[in-house]
């Protein structure tokens, strides 16, 4: 399942009511192993806390960085007006 | 001082060549107002974003994202560069349509209710059920901020139905 992949083993300690939770998801036929259950869990936490958008900050600074020097960092060229385009998504 | 933002007053901002483009500069750099939008504001600034992205002029770096992160990356800008708040109430509504009866988001019962009195498009009434809604949980909104000429068209109704003045961006 995860070959071709560099893995990097991470200590972990869980307590007994962790544990057995986790070996109740085996037992459910949902996980074949505990750490297929753990990855899987943590996968779905990291995209929950994360998204795919984690390192936008960095580029969200640089736009305003450029804002507090006194510049527009972005503009929009349209021949139609701001309120046209809104209101062709309002129709 | 608190107001609802529609979204025509937040994207003018980014058109310099609009003529209600300086309008929208002056108000949303009035650092005295807390300006809030919600959900529906993201929503529509994403789409709108989405679609007039051919037409960005941005440094390299953001043009050489991909739309995706490129439009996450402005909606983040967009609410920060106008200090901007997003604001929606937990509370969700029990309709009942079609011989069926379902939960969804308070806005949609407020905006059915809003839409025979108003008589507006359905995403004007979605914000100004935001607003309205927002209002009744506590946020002291006392104007709802647009461009719209059929929203400001109905600014007499729209006070009647939620007590919220409505105005456009020159006049607050």
């Amino acid at each position: 399942m995860y070959t071709g992949l560099i893995l990097t083993v991470v200590p972990l300690r869980l307590n007994d009511d962790e544990v057995r939770r986790l070996n109740l998801l085996m037992k459910q036929g949902r996980y074949r192993t505990r750490n297929e259950a753990i990855r899987a869990i943590l996968a779905e936490g990291l995209e929950e806390k994360l998204g795919e958008d984690e390192d936008i900050a960095d580029l969200v600074n640089k736009l305003l960085a450029i804002r507090k020097q006194g510049k527009n960092p972005i503009s929009y060229a349209s021949k139609r007006s701001v309120l046209e385009i809104i209101s062709e998504g309002r129709e | 001082m608190m107001e609802y933002v529609d979204t025509n007053v937040i994207l003018a901002k980014y058109f310099p060549e609009d003529k209600v483009h300086q309008r929208a500069v002056r108000y949303l750099e009035q650092n005295a107002i807390r300006k809030l939008i919600s959900p529906i504001s993201l929503v529509e600034l994403v789409a709108v974003l989405s679609r007039v992205d051919p037409a960005i002029r941005a440094p390299d770096e953001l043009l050489r994202e991909t739309p995706r992160r490129r439009v996450r990356a402005l909606l983040e800008f967009l609410i920060a560069d106008s200090h901007l708040r997003v604001a929606s109430v937990p509370a969700r509504a029990k309709l009942r349509a079609g011989g069926t009866s379902f939960s969804a988001p308070i806005e949609y019962l407020t905006s059915i209710r809003l839409a025979h009195a108003l008589k507006l498009k359905a995403l004007d009434l979605l914000h100004l059920a935001y607003a309205s809604n927002l209002r009744q949980w506590g946020y002291e909104i006392k104007t709802f901020v647009t461009l719209d000429q059929d929203i400001i068209g109905r600014a007499k109704e729209i006070r009647q139905e939620t007590e919220i003045e409505v105005k456009e961006p020159n006049s607050t």
